[in-house]
């Protein structure tokens, strides 16, 4: 393997309570790879997107284990160095598009504040770039559009205003928070393709939270299954679902309904997987 | 074949389209729902799929019959139902019911789960038992002792359980499930629908699920409708939808749905649709927009915040001058001055139509005027939360706006067009529940700017509408973020103003106006004004206790009572005693002038000697009081007058000048403090003793009126006559005699009362008092107020708020209308505020205002779409389109309405509508309204046979 590009170690994190948020999390991700992160809610995903941006809730404390962004120590680093980092190595795309941008802002004003601070660029010149960057993501009424406050823009247009915020500074590192959750279902699969295009030719890593297995095994090389906050398996996307090897994930796939099965019952997950698998990670 | 259960035929939806607000007419409509034919049978599962604004919802919500189709038929077990009223759906309530989305928001906090569940057996008008309960609780899996448990301490999924008990308590034939599986994990879900597949069989339950997934749809669901923008694409069981899709939507949904197994094509796989979703944004700009270039303007509340914002934004814009008006001059010391640009401060206090008009006149080169003046109680102006703050609000607010737009049009339009911002405030008074905190004035400012916007647009006056949202300023600190920069709002503003967009509108506003509108605007009124009324009912109950201090020169203290008008402020009148102290009488009397608009106050005269001193009429009574006068020192008492009138005159809500009026031995102070005191005016009844103080008459140093009585012991004819000779004929004194009277005779419940000289002397005290303190009644406010509530909000309450108690209101030509509050409120409600066409306007021509009177001339235009019951009642409607002269005479008692006369020419709406043949008949149809906007076009062509009988004659 090359030189990771997010390294995590042996992560560790409880909360205000002192109860574990994460357990002995590893994970490693590659340049340019998709990495998908699953579980249910609970499981620990979005603290490690989050601990990964260094933005964790104040409740939350790491408690051991290292994550290493490009060699660079982000445990414990210090607020400039996030400041450099953010946006500009590391990117978000966050959940809910609509909380995510300003509601009393325009596009343009938001799209340009990090070309403005973090590129140096002038009014004029971050507004032709932010043109630029909605063409990128498919957005052909650049004017309208960045003259335009979030409430009139579609659910999935918004989306694709922060996918072109993300990818703004060219990041090496993406981190994208069940980005299509919110959505309907033939827009999720336009933003899904929208990220891998453009994952492909930016050569973009993306850290992908999901608790969706089909979105998972749609966009993502590698995954990581999670379980109250510690890693159950972590594969390959085909070897996840050719052959899932720990009880947990088999039974998460089984309680998923699919309309191509529908004879299938579906199964919730059982007591005994639960309790097994707890027994697992504390052991 | 059996018949279903449920079926809906060509079933159509149409709700008002909130986005779109009018003022004049009905809103118009987007259609939700179109054409659905819908069955469901005994014991089907059936599934209603779609995405976001398919109209799936809105489907569901029609087959339970919370909302009433606009077209087609709905039956429901062969009944149709349709139409029924609430009451009449009730039987039917117990066998329909619904589990909603999200248990979390529809199970009550409060209440414990057994409360929850008990809940339909109300509907039957029984009492569930606990062993009901605890029945139901096993049907959904839950342990029995959850009954005591509160929703909060259940998992989402337990939640939903509960949803689903309490939906089936009753056992109901149908439900109805809207996506109750989203939000869940999918193990939870699993348990759900497990649950529900079970109950289903078990109950032989009819099931309607609504959801946006496919492919739970397709574990649950025997039958499945496919729904697109409200109407249904395809139907059919579901084997066969999934299997076999005919529709091409159909496929696209299945198709974009990922299935968790690789599937290195999928994502590149072309969508069978039309590719990406729409990404249009709908055009904003409406107008050519402003030219900013050597433009004059005008900013209000030009001190700080974004006010001083649009000063420095406006300089780079290349505007020749600025004035910044605001309410204290002093308030301007750190206002930074920008090059280039003229900056001329201007005070200006937009509650005071006064100072509004003096700006007008004083800014004549205006072309641009942006109004961002605004209070709200935040920013500790106001330290009082009561209707008098929410007053204030208002008339600074919305009043204030409305009435700069007034003054300032004009001006705008000489100087040959221009523009207007309005920057919609935030009212924190006018709190409404169902509105959220920031919405209620939005919505009715933003209405304003819309009517103002229509009104000014052929005059060359750009009208943008700004609502810039929580703005990070002083006062907006109270505010969570996101917030914007100043400075952006500013920008923004005026971006639009140039580029000719009119509404600069962001999110959080958006959102909060669409919540406000989506209300019905009779409740919104009914609250706002419930919550603008209610600190005068509180002061109504506890009047008796409202007292001002007054602290006296020589170091004392002492108490007045206080009565002030309904909205807060006014001017002041001292009201002086008569023997007895402050009694009934006296406080009587100055809740009475407080009605007529001053801040009336009592003071306690007597405090030197005995405080709070309240006497009655009595034998016993009147003894001490004679006692107490005895002793009384008119000097100290005059001292005392002074102090409270200083004092009053130092109140932030005592507006203009303060006067005295006196009774008794109330009459000669009131005399003395004309001649010893600060008052402005001074009003006495059948005082006592003033002939002694004559010398001091010279010193009189404000407007006096006396009233005698002619059998007045107190005053016998020698003193009457030495009084009358030294005062009469003086330039500002009046002296009313009231022959045959005794002394008090204006005290209700005095031996010597009589109401007809009270009547006069009352009119005479007020004449005297309007004259020096007014207050003058702004009555053109009071009418826009009037037509605000009659067109804009159309809540009749409100409207008939703005009037007395029994007013009338008469349309001459058809007299129709309504005498009296009830029959003018049936009128009102039923047959005018809902009951005009669409495109229905009013181009105002002149208005002429009086001392009791406001005179309104202007052309009523309209499409004749619709009969109009109070001007052409009876006539189908014809589709032509009418314009006629209109004109409304509107009559005032104190600040409310008391009747309207409106008339205009029936002939020429006849003419115009075709039910007139104008041949032979001396009516001129449509021109009557084109001359009276162009007076130059032809006259006298109805008369042109006698007409020309009198050419050449000499003139």
């Amino acid at each position: 393997m090359r030189r990771p590009l997010l390294d995590i170690e042996g992560l560790s994190a409880q909360n205000a309570a002192g109860q574990p948020v994460l357990r002995r999390v590893s994970l490693m991700m590659g340049p340019g790879e998709v990495h998908g992160l699953v579980g249910q809610s609970g499981a620990g995903k979005t603290s490690i997107a989050k601990a990964s941006l260094g933005i964790l809730p104040r409740a939350v404390t790491l408690t051991s284990g290292s994550i290493r962004f490009d060699g660079l120590e982000l445990a414990g680093a210090d607020k400039s160095t996030l400041d450099t980092l953010l946006g500009a190595d590391i990117a978000l795309i966050p959940q809910d598009p609509l909380t995510a941008l300003n509601p009393s802002r325009r596009i343009g004003a938001q799209l340009t504040d990090a070309l403005r601070l973090k590129a140096g660029l002038s009014r004029q010149a971050a507004l032709a770039k932010a043109a630029s960057l909605l063409e990128e993501v498919h957005l052909t009424d650049t004017v309208r559009i960045l003259r335009a406050y979030p409430h009139e823009l579609s659910g999935g247009m918004r989306q694709r205003v922060l996918i072109a915020s993300a990818f703004a500074l060219n990041p090496r590192l993406i981190i994208a928070d069940e980005p299509t959750s919110a959505l309907d279902v033939t827009v999720q699969k336009q933003i899904l393709r929208l990220i891998r295009r453009l994952q492909r030719d930016h050569e973009t890593a993306v850290l992908f939270v999901t608790h969706d297995l089909g979105v998972v095994a749609q966009i993502c090389d590698d995954v990581t299954v999670l379980f109250a906050g510690a890693v159950v398996e972590q594969t390959t996307v085909q070897s996840l679902f050719s052959q899932p090897v720990h009880a947990y994930t088999r039974a998460l796939i089984a309680a998923n309904p699919r309309y191509d099965q529908p004879g299938a019952s579906l199964r919730p997950i059982s007591e005994e997987v639960i309790e097994a698998t707890l027994k697992g990670i504390s052991a | 074949m059996t018949a279903p259960l449920i079926a809906a035929e060509g079933l159509g939806l149409s709700l008002p389209d909130l986005t779109q607000p009018r003022l004049f007419a009905p809103r118009p409509t987007i259609q939700i729902l179109d054409g659905i034919d819908f069955e469901m049978f005994k014991g089907e599962t059936v599934g209603i799929v779609g995405e976001s604004g398919s109209g799936k919802t809105s489907l569901g919500r029609c087959l339970v019959r919370l909302y009433e189709p606009t077209v087609g038929k709905l039956s429901f077990d062969g009944t149709d139902i349709t139409h029924d009223s609430r009451e009449a759906m009730r039987p039917l309530r117990r066998r329909m019911q619904m589990i909603f989305q999200d248990p979390q928001s529809s199970l009550n906090p409060r209440q414990k789960i057994r409360r929850i569940l008990e809940a339909p057996f109300d509907l039957l008008g029984t009492r569930a038992t606990q062993a009901q309960i605890s029945e139901l609780l096993a049907k959904v899996d839950l342990p029995a002792h959850f009954a005591e448990r509160y929703p909060h301490e259940l998992s989402g999924g337990q939640r939903q359980r509960v949803g689903i008990a309490r939906a089936i308590a009753l056992e109901p034939d149908f439900v109805l499930a809207d996506e109750i599986v989203s939000g869940l994990d999918v193990s939870t879900q699993a348990q759900i629908l497990d649950l529900l597949r079970g109950l289903k069989r078990d109950l032989g339950l009819s099931l309607a699920f609504i959801s946006h997934d496919l492919s739970v749809i397709r574990h649950i669901c025997d039958r499945v409708y496919v729904m697109k923008g409200g109407k249904v694409v395809e139907e059919g069981r579901s084997a066969r939808i999934f299997d076999a899709p005919t529709s091409a939507y159909t496929s696209e949904l299945i198709n974009a749905i990922p299935l968790p197994e690789p599937d290195e094509d999928w994502l590149e796989r072309p969508d069978m649709g039309s590719g990406d979703e729409d990404c249009k944004v709908k055009e904003k700009r409406e107008t050519k927009g402003m030219n900013l270039s050597g433009a004059v303007a005008l900013v209000t509340g030009a001190n700080r915040g974004i006010g001083s914002c649009f000063v420095e934004e406006l300089a780079t814009r290349g505007v020749s001058k600025v004035y910044v008006a605001v309410r204290d001059l002093d308030s301007l010391k750190d206002l930074r001055e920008p090059n280039g640009v003229d900056i001329v401060p201007l005070t200006l206090d937009v509650t005071k139509p006064s100072h509004i008009s003096a700006a007008a006149k004083a800014a004549s080169d205006v072309t641009l005027l942006i109004n961002n003046a605004g209070v709200n109680c935040m920013d500790r102006l106001l330290d009082a939360s009561d209707g008098d703050a929410a007053k204030l609000e208002m008339d600074t607010n919305y009043y204030g706006m409305v009435n700069m737009c007034r003054a300032f049009s004009p001006v705008i339009a000489d100087n040959g067009g221009g523009g207007i911002i309005n920057m919609l405030s935030i009212l924190a008074q006018v709190n409404l529940p169902i509105m959220g905190s920031l919405s209620a004035s939005k919505a009715a400012a933003y209405s304003a700017t819309q009517a103002i916007r229509a009104e000014l647009a052929d005059k060359g006056i750009e009208v943008v509408a700004v609502m810039p949202g929580a703005v990070d300023t002083d006062m907006s600190k109270d505010f969570s973020p996101p917030k914007m920069p100043p400075e952006e709002v500013a920008t923004d503003a005026l971006d639009g103003l140039e580029e000719g967009e009119w509404e600069v509108f962001p999110g959080e506003m958006a959102k909060g106006l669409k919540a406000g509108l989506s209300n019905d605007p009779m409740e919104i009124q009914k609250q706002m004004m419930a919550s603008l009324t209610s600190a005068p009912k509180t002061k109504g109950s506890t009047r008796r206790m409202k007292y001002l201090t007054v602290d006296t020169a020589d170091g004392g203290q002492f108490q007045a009572y206080i009565a002030r008008p309904e909205n807060g402020s006014g001017p002041g009148l001292v009201l002086l005693q008569e023997i007895f102290g402050i009694n009934d009488y006296m406080m009587d009397m100055a809740d009475h002038f407080a009605e007529e608009g001053y801040v009336a106050v009592v003071p306690d005269l007597f405090w030197r000697q005995e405080e709070d001193v309240n006497l009655g009429y009595s034998e016993e009574d009147f003894q001490k009081a004679f006692a107490l006068y005895q002793e009384f020192d008119v000097d100290k008492a005059m001292n005392d007058i002074q102090d409270t009138i200083t004092t009053l005159r130092d109140q932030r809500f005592v507006k203009g000048k303060v006067g005295t009026i006196g009774y008794c031995l109330g009459g000669l102070l009131a005399y003395l403090s004309a001649t010893r005191t600060t008052a402005d005016v001074a009003v006495g009844y059948y005082a006592v003793g003033v002939q002694d103080y004559l010398k001091e008459a010279k010193k009189i140093s404000c407007p006096l009126t006396l009233h005698f009585a002619g059998e007045d012991q107190f005053c016998p004819p020698e003193a009457r006559e030495a009084i009358y000779k030294q005062l009469e004929g003086k330039k500002d004194i009046s002296l009313y005699l009231y022959e045959g009277q005794d002394h008090a005779f204006a005290t209700p419940g005095r031996d010597h009362f009589d109401k007809p000289s009270t009547l006069m002397a009352y009119s005479r005290s007020l004449a005297t008092l309007r004259n020096v303190l007014g207050p003058v009644y702004d009555l053109e406010h009071l009418w826009d107020m009037h037509c605000y509530h009659e067109f804009a909000t159309r809540d009749v309450d409100a409207t008939m708020d703005t009037m007395v108690s029994e007013p009338y209101v008469n349309h001459i030509p058809t007299m129709t209308g309504g005498v009296g509050h009830d029959h003018l409120k049936r009128f009102y409600k039923y047959h005018f505020v809902d009951s005009n066409p669409e495109d229905t306007k009013l181009i105002p021509i002149s208005r002429t205002i009086g001392a009791d009177r406001l005179v309104d001339e202007m052309v009523f235009c309209f499409t004749h779409t619709r009969e109009i019951d109070w001007m052409l009642p009876g006539i189908e409607p014809t589709g032509k389109y009418v314009e006629v002269p209109l004109v409304a005479i509107v009559n005032f008692r104190g600040d409310k309405l008391y009747h309207e006369h409106i008339y205009w020419d029936q002939a020429s709406v006849l003419v115009q509508i075709g039910k007139i043949d104008e041949d032979g008949l001396p009516v001129a149809g449509g021109d009557t309204a084109k001359k009276l906007l162009d007076e130059t076009r032809p006259s006298n062509e109805l008369m042109a046979q006698n007409w020309k009988t009198s050419e050449g004659k000499p003139l």
